[in-house]
Protein backbone atom coordinates (compact mmCIF):
# COMPACT_ATOMS: atom_id res chain seq x y z
CA UNK A 1 0.00 0.00 0.00
CA UNK A 2 2.99 2.25 0.51
CA UNK A 3 3.44 3.39 -3.16
CA UNK A 4 -0.47 4.71 -3.05
CA UNK A 5 1.25 7.58 -0.89
CA UNK A 6 4.21 8.13 -3.69
CA UNK A 7 2.01 8.16 -6.49
CA UNK A 8 0.67 11.20 -4.78
CA UNK A 9 3.92 12.81 -4.55
CA UNK A 10 4.27 12.21 -7.75
CA UNK A 11 1.33 13.92 -9.12
CA UNK A 12 2.00 16.75 -6.16
CA UNK A 13 5.05 17.41 -8.36
CA UNK A 14 4.17 17.18 -12.10
CA UNK A 15 1.44 20.02 -11.24
CA UNK A 16 4.67 21.87 -9.64
CA UNK A 17 6.44 21.23 -12.97
CA UNK A 18 3.45 22.09 -15.38
CA UNK A 19 3.36 25.31 -13.06
CA UNK A 20 6.94 26.34 -12.95
CA UNK A 21 7.04 25.37 -16.87
CA UNK A 22 4.04 27.68 -17.62
CA UNK A 23 6.01 30.68 -15.01
CA UNK A 24 9.23 30.25 -17.09
CA UNK A 25 7.54 30.86 -20.28
CA UNK A 26 5.83 34.00 -18.47
CA UNK A 27 8.46 35.25 -16.75
CA UNK A 28 10.76 34.68 -19.65
CA UNK A 29 8.48 36.56 -21.94
CA UNK A 30 8.11 40.09 -19.64
CA UNK A 31 11.67 40.12 -19.14
CA UNK A 32 12.56 39.66 -22.73
CA UNK A 33 10.09 42.74 -23.64
CA UNK A 34 11.48 44.22 -20.75
CA UNK A 35 15.19 44.50 -21.71
CA UNK A 36 13.65 45.20 -24.93
CA UNK A 37 12.28 48.25 -23.83
CA UNK A 38 14.20 49.36 -21.67
CA UNK A 39 17.47 49.21 -24.70
CA UNK A 40 14.98 50.89 -26.97
CA UNK A 41 15.11 53.81 -24.35
CA UNK A 42 18.89 53.51 -24.02
CA UNK A 43 19.12 53.72 -27.75
CA UNK A 44 16.71 56.60 -28.23
CA UNK A 45 15.73 59.15 -25.60
CA UNK A 46 18.67 58.63 -23.68
CA UNK A 47 20.87 59.39 -26.87
CA UNK A 48 19.22 62.27 -27.26
CA UNK A 49 19.51 63.16 -24.07
CA UNK A 50 23.25 62.82 -23.76
CA UNK A 51 23.40 64.76 -27.43
CA UNK A 52 21.31 67.85 -25.69
CA UNK A 53 24.25 67.90 -22.81
CA UNK A 54 27.31 67.37 -25.39
CA UNK A 55 26.47 69.21 -28.25
CA UNK A 56 26.91 72.93 -26.75
CA UNK A 57 30.32 72.27 -25.99
CA UNK A 58 30.96 71.62 -29.98
CA UNK A 59 28.77 74.74 -30.95
CA UNK A 60 30.61 77.08 -28.74
CA UNK A 61 33.74 75.60 -30.18
CA UNK A 62 32.50 76.04 -33.48
CA UNK A 63 31.18 79.11 -33.22
CA UNK A 64 34.53 80.72 -32.13
CA UNK A 65 34.96 79.94 -36.12
CA UNK A 66 32.22 81.72 -37.42
CA UNK A 67 34.00 84.58 -34.76
CA UNK A 68 37.34 84.21 -36.69
CA UNK A 69 36.62 84.03 -40.47
CA UNK A 70 32.80 85.29 -40.44
CA UNK A 71 33.05 85.72 -44.08
CA UNK A 72 33.43 81.74 -45.05
CA UNK A 73 32.37 80.09 -41.96
CA UNK A 74 28.73 81.82 -41.82
CA UNK A 75 25.79 80.19 -39.90
CA UNK A 76 24.94 77.67 -42.57
CA UNK A 77 28.55 76.27 -42.25
CA UNK A 78 28.01 75.90 -38.50
CA UNK A 79 24.70 73.83 -39.00
CA UNK A 80 26.35 71.76 -41.55
CA UNK A 81 29.22 71.02 -39.36
CA UNK A 82 26.84 70.37 -36.50
CA UNK A 83 24.56 67.98 -38.28
CA UNK A 84 27.15 66.12 -39.48
CA UNK A 85 28.71 65.48 -36.09
CA UNK A 86 25.43 64.67 -34.94
CA UNK A 87 25.47 62.26 -38.44
CA UNK A 88 28.72 60.62 -37.10
CA UNK A 89 27.75 60.08 -33.55
CA UNK A 90 24.72 58.52 -34.52
CA UNK A 91 26.20 56.09 -37.21
CA UNK A 92 28.89 54.97 -34.72
CA UNK A 93 26.13 54.02 -31.82
CA UNK A 94 24.06 52.35 -35.23
CA UNK A 95 27.54 50.42 -35.79
CA UNK A 96 28.19 49.37 -32.56
CA UNK A 97 24.66 47.81 -31.83
CA UNK A 98 24.99 45.92 -34.60
CA UNK A 99 22.41 47.98 -36.31
CA UNK A 100 19.63 47.43 -33.62
CA UNK A 101 18.92 50.69 -34.19
CA UNK A 102 18.82 52.83 -37.16
CA UNK A 103 18.84 56.93 -36.94
CA UNK A 104 18.15 59.49 -39.35
CA UNK A 105 18.42 63.23 -38.84
CA UNK A 106 14.82 64.13 -40.80
CA UNK A 107 15.14 67.83 -40.21
CA UNK A 108 18.06 70.99 -38.76
CA UNK A 109 17.88 74.57 -39.27
CA UNK A 110 19.95 77.28 -37.11
CA UNK A 111 18.28 80.74 -36.76
CA UNK A 112 19.48 83.80 -35.14
CA UNK A 113 17.15 85.14 -31.99
CA UNK A 114 16.93 88.15 -30.61
CA UNK A 115 20.75 87.78 -28.97
CA UNK A 116 20.64 83.96 -29.60
CA UNK A 117 21.67 80.98 -31.96
CA UNK A 118 19.56 78.33 -31.96
CA UNK A 119 20.36 74.80 -33.77
CA UNK A 120 17.68 72.21 -33.68
CA UNK A 121 17.89 68.99 -35.30
CA UNK A 122 15.01 66.07 -35.15
CA UNK A 123 15.82 62.73 -34.99
CA UNK A 124 14.33 59.61 -35.63
CA UNK A 125 15.34 56.41 -34.19
CA UNK A 126 14.03 52.91 -35.62
CA UNK A 127 14.39 49.81 -33.38
CA UNK A 128 12.93 46.66 -34.76
CA UNK A 129 9.93 47.31 -32.85
CA UNK A 130 9.84 51.48 -32.84
CA UNK A 131 10.39 53.93 -33.85
CA UNK A 132 10.83 57.16 -32.04
CA UNK A 133 11.59 60.52 -32.74
CA UNK A 134 13.37 63.16 -30.42
CA UNK A 135 15.03 66.96 -30.69
CA UNK A 136 18.60 68.04 -30.06
CA UNK A 137 18.59 71.46 -29.61
CA UNK A 138 21.73 73.78 -28.41
CA UNK A 139 21.95 76.97 -28.15
CA UNK A 140 24.66 79.97 -27.92
CA UNK A 141 24.58 82.95 -25.96
CA UNK A 142 24.88 85.54 -28.88
CA UNK A 143 23.47 85.87 -32.54
CA UNK A 144 25.94 84.28 -34.86
CA UNK A 145 23.83 84.52 -37.80
CA UNK A 146 22.83 88.24 -37.48
CA UNK A 147 26.95 89.36 -36.78
CA UNK A 148 28.22 86.98 -39.74
CA UNK A 149 25.77 89.10 -41.74
CA UNK A 150 26.88 92.41 -40.68
CA UNK A 151 30.64 92.26 -40.85
CA UNK A 152 30.02 90.46 -44.31
CA UNK A 153 27.54 93.47 -44.91
CA UNK A 154 30.44 96.02 -44.05
CA UNK A 155 33.49 94.38 -45.89
CA UNK A 156 31.42 94.04 -49.00
CA UNK A 157 29.98 97.85 -48.34
CA UNK A 158 34.30 99.13 -48.35
CA UNK A 159 35.05 97.26 -51.23
CA UNK A 160 33.54 99.86 -53.73
CA UNK A 161 35.31 102.98 -54.61
CA UNK A 162 33.71 106.03 -53.93
CA UNK A 163 34.38 109.83 -55.37
CA UNK A 164 33.84 112.75 -53.10
CA UNK A 165 33.29 116.21 -53.87
CA UNK A 166 33.92 118.79 -51.91
CA UNK A 167 34.96 122.44 -51.48
CA UNK A 168 38.11 122.04 -50.06
CA UNK A 169 40.90 119.84 -48.47
CA UNK A 170 39.57 119.79 -44.94
CA UNK A 171 36.09 119.63 -45.85
CA UNK A 172 37.67 116.20 -47.95
CA UNK A 173 39.07 115.15 -45.29
CA UNK A 174 35.92 115.44 -42.79
CA UNK A 175 34.05 113.56 -45.46
CA UNK A 176 36.23 110.65 -45.85
CA UNK A 177 36.05 110.22 -42.29
CA UNK A 178 32.48 110.78 -42.48
CA UNK A 179 31.74 108.60 -45.06
CA UNK A 180 34.27 105.83 -43.25
CA UNK A 181 32.13 106.23 -39.61
CA UNK A 182 29.02 105.86 -41.85
CA UNK A 183 29.93 102.22 -42.59
CA UNK A 184 30.26 101.12 -39.05
CA UNK A 185 28.82 103.61 -36.56
CA UNK A 186 24.95 102.28 -37.15
CA UNK A 187 25.85 98.72 -36.22
CA UNK A 188 23.93 97.95 -33.33
CA UNK A 189 25.92 97.76 -29.39
CA UNK A 190 26.04 93.85 -29.18
CA UNK A 191 28.82 94.00 -31.61
CA UNK A 192 31.91 95.98 -31.01
CA UNK A 193 34.15 96.74 -34.24
CA UNK A 194 37.15 99.22 -34.63
CA UNK A 195 37.92 100.45 -37.52
CA UNK A 196 42.22 101.49 -39.00
CA UNK A 197 42.71 103.67 -41.74
CA UNK A 198 44.68 105.01 -43.39
CA UNK A 199 45.16 106.75 -47.03
CA UNK A 200 47.38 108.77 -49.05
CA UNK A 201 46.11 111.51 -52.05
CA UNK A 202 47.81 112.56 -54.69
CA UNK A 203 46.94 115.11 -57.13
CA UNK A 204 46.13 113.75 -60.40
CA UNK A 205 44.43 116.77 -62.72
CA UNK A 206 44.04 120.52 -62.07
CA UNK A 207 42.08 122.51 -63.60
CA UNK A 208 40.90 126.62 -63.37
CA UNK A 209 38.21 125.34 -61.19
CA UNK A 210 38.44 122.24 -60.16
CA UNK A 211 40.93 119.90 -58.85
CA UNK A 212 40.88 116.01 -58.73
CA UNK A 213 42.43 113.93 -56.30
CA UNK A 214 43.15 109.93 -56.55
CA UNK A 215 44.14 107.82 -53.21
CA UNK A 216 43.59 104.34 -51.52
CA UNK A 217 42.15 103.55 -48.54
CA UNK A 218 43.63 100.96 -46.70
CA UNK A 219 41.96 99.59 -43.54
CA UNK A 220 41.69 97.07 -40.87
CA UNK A 221 38.55 96.33 -39.48
CA UNK A 222 38.77 94.37 -35.89
CA UNK A 223 34.72 93.53 -34.77
CA UNK A 224 34.14 91.00 -32.04
CA UNK A 225 31.04 90.13 -29.56
CA UNK A 226 30.55 92.79 -27.09
CA UNK A 227 30.19 89.60 -24.14
CA UNK A 228 33.86 87.52 -24.15
CA UNK A 229 32.88 84.12 -25.63
CA UNK A 230 35.77 83.19 -27.02
CA UNK A 231 39.49 85.14 -26.78
CA UNK A 232 39.27 85.44 -30.94
CA UNK A 233 38.34 88.59 -32.88
CA UNK A 234 37.68 88.88 -36.36
CA UNK A 235 40.02 90.67 -38.66
CA UNK A 236 39.51 92.38 -41.72
CA UNK A 237 41.83 93.99 -44.36
CA UNK A 238 41.38 95.33 -47.31
CA UNK A 239 41.20 98.75 -49.46
CA UNK A 240 39.20 100.56 -52.06
CA UNK A 241 40.37 103.71 -54.07
CA UNK A 242 38.86 107.28 -53.60
CA UNK A 243 38.44 109.63 -56.03
CA UNK A 244 38.78 113.39 -54.62
CA UNK A 245 37.05 116.19 -56.49
CA UNK A 246 37.87 119.64 -55.12
CA UNK A 247 35.62 122.41 -56.77
CA UNK A 248 38.03 125.23 -57.32
CA UNK A 249 42.02 125.11 -58.04
CA UNK A 250 44.22 124.05 -55.35
CA UNK A 251 47.52 125.57 -55.61
CA UNK A 252 50.37 123.96 -54.24
CA UNK A 253 48.74 120.61 -52.04
CA UNK A 254 49.84 117.84 -54.02
CA UNK A 255 49.71 115.14 -51.39
CA UNK A 256 47.12 115.04 -48.44
CA UNK A 257 46.46 112.02 -46.23
CA UNK A 258 44.27 110.61 -43.69
CA UNK A 259 44.07 108.34 -40.96
CA UNK A 260 42.13 107.22 -38.06
CA UNK A 261 40.37 105.11 -35.77
CA UNK A 262 36.88 104.33 -35.19
CA UNK A 263 35.11 103.24 -33.08
CA UNK A 264 31.57 102.07 -32.46
CA UNK A 265 31.30 101.40 -29.19
CA UNK A 266 30.07 104.85 -27.12
CA UNK B 1 7.11 -17.66 2.50
CA UNK B 2 5.23 -17.53 -0.73
CA UNK B 3 3.03 -15.20 0.84
CA UNK B 4 5.86 -12.93 1.74
CA UNK B 5 7.10 -13.47 -1.77
CA UNK B 6 3.95 -12.46 -3.39
CA UNK B 7 3.20 -9.29 -0.83
CA UNK B 8 6.62 -7.47 -0.28
CA UNK B 9 8.55 -8.31 -3.50
CA UNK B 10 6.31 -6.60 -6.06
CA UNK B 11 5.11 -3.90 -3.45
CA UNK B 12 9.20 -2.91 -3.02
CA UNK B 13 9.60 -2.65 -7.01
CA UNK B 14 6.75 -0.84 -7.27
CA UNK B 15 8.60 1.53 -4.75
CA UNK B 16 11.81 1.77 -6.17
CA UNK B 17 10.12 2.66 -9.11
CA UNK B 18 8.53 5.31 -8.25
CA UNK B 19 11.14 6.29 -6.17
CA UNK B 20 13.23 6.66 -9.04
CA UNK B 21 10.37 8.91 -10.91
CA UNK B 22 10.30 11.16 -8.19
CA UNK B 23 13.80 11.36 -8.00
CA UNK B 24 13.95 12.14 -12.01
CA UNK B 25 11.30 15.13 -11.43
CA UNK B 26 12.45 16.64 -8.24
CA UNK B 27 16.00 16.77 -10.05
CA UNK B 28 14.01 18.45 -13.06
CA UNK B 29 11.81 20.48 -10.65
CA UNK B 30 15.32 21.68 -9.28
CA UNK B 31 16.35 22.30 -12.69
CA UNK B 32 13.05 24.72 -13.73
CA UNK B 33 13.59 26.45 -10.50
CA UNK B 34 17.10 27.56 -11.25
CA UNK B 35 16.56 28.41 -14.68
CA UNK B 36 13.65 30.82 -13.22
CA UNK B 37 16.24 32.08 -11.06
CA UNK B 38 18.73 32.68 -13.96
CA UNK B 39 15.72 34.42 -15.81
CA UNK B 40 15.23 36.71 -13.09
CA UNK B 41 18.59 37.50 -12.16
CA UNK B 42 18.93 38.31 -16.36
CA UNK B 43 15.88 40.86 -15.68
CA UNK B 44 17.41 42.40 -12.16
CA UNK B 45 20.77 42.40 -13.60
CA UNK B 46 19.47 44.21 -16.41
CA UNK B 47 17.35 47.07 -14.46
CA UNK B 48 20.39 47.50 -12.61
CA UNK B 49 22.29 48.38 -15.27
CA UNK B 50 19.52 49.95 -17.25
CA UNK B 51 19.72 52.36 -14.42
CA UNK B 52 23.43 52.53 -14.06
CA UNK B 53 23.22 53.75 -17.75
CA UNK B 54 21.02 56.21 -17.39
CA UNK B 55 22.93 57.86 -14.35
CA UNK B 56 26.25 57.90 -16.52
CA UNK B 57 27.89 55.42 -14.55
CA UNK B 58 28.15 52.73 -17.27
CA UNK B 59 31.58 52.40 -18.25
CA UNK B 60 33.39 49.02 -19.62
CA UNK B 61 34.56 48.29 -15.83
CA UNK B 62 31.72 47.21 -13.71
CA UNK B 63 33.59 44.88 -11.05
CA UNK B 64 30.24 42.76 -11.28
CA UNK B 65 31.21 38.79 -11.50
CA UNK B 66 28.59 37.58 -14.29
CA UNK B 67 28.16 40.18 -16.30
CA UNK B 68 30.92 40.60 -19.00
CA UNK B 69 30.91 43.83 -21.09
CA UNK B 70 32.23 44.35 -24.37
CA UNK B 71 32.56 47.41 -27.00
CA UNK B 72 30.49 46.19 -29.69
CA UNK B 73 27.31 43.78 -30.32
CA UNK B 74 29.27 40.13 -30.80
CA UNK B 75 26.00 37.77 -29.53
CA UNK B 76 22.05 38.09 -29.78
CA UNK B 77 21.62 37.79 -26.21
CA UNK B 78 22.81 41.24 -24.79
CA UNK B 79 21.48 42.58 -21.62
CA UNK B 80 21.68 46.08 -22.27
CA UNK B 81 23.68 48.06 -24.84
CA UNK B 82 24.70 51.68 -23.30
CA UNK B 83 25.82 54.32 -25.84
CA UNK B 84 27.59 56.89 -23.99
CA UNK B 85 28.64 60.11 -25.70
CA UNK B 86 31.27 62.44 -24.27
CA UNK B 87 32.63 65.83 -25.68
CA UNK B 88 35.86 66.69 -25.96
CA UNK B 89 35.65 70.32 -27.02
CA UNK B 90 35.72 69.97 -30.68
CA UNK B 91 34.39 66.19 -31.22
CA UNK B 92 32.29 64.21 -29.89
CA UNK B 93 33.72 60.21 -28.75
CA UNK B 94 30.86 57.64 -28.66
CA UNK B 95 31.50 54.38 -26.67
CA UNK B 96 28.95 51.46 -26.90
CA UNK B 97 29.16 48.93 -23.76
CA UNK B 98 27.20 46.32 -24.19
CA UNK B 99 26.13 43.38 -21.35
CA UNK B 100 26.52 40.14 -21.55
CA UNK B 101 25.58 37.80 -18.44
CA UNK B 102 28.18 35.27 -18.48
Amino acid sequence: MIYKSLLSIIITLLVIIVLTTYLISYVNDETSRALTLENTYLLSINVFKQLNNTLPQILHNDACQVIVNPMNYSCNALAENLTNTLNDTLNTISNGTGYAVRYEIINYEIYGKDNETVYSAIIQATTQSNNIRGTVVVTYPFNLCYYAQVINGIASGMKTNVTIQANNITEAVRDINRYLAGKVNHEPNNINITLYYVGVFQMIRQAHNYTVYKGTIDYTLYASPSIRLCNVVTVINGNFHVVVLINMFVNNTYYFTVNGIINNEQ
Amino acid sequence: MALADSLVFPDLLISIMLIVAIFILTIYLTNQLLRLSIIDYRATMGTYLFTECQLGNFTGNMYLDHVIITNKVTMDNYLVMCPRILSNGSQLEVNVYVAYVR
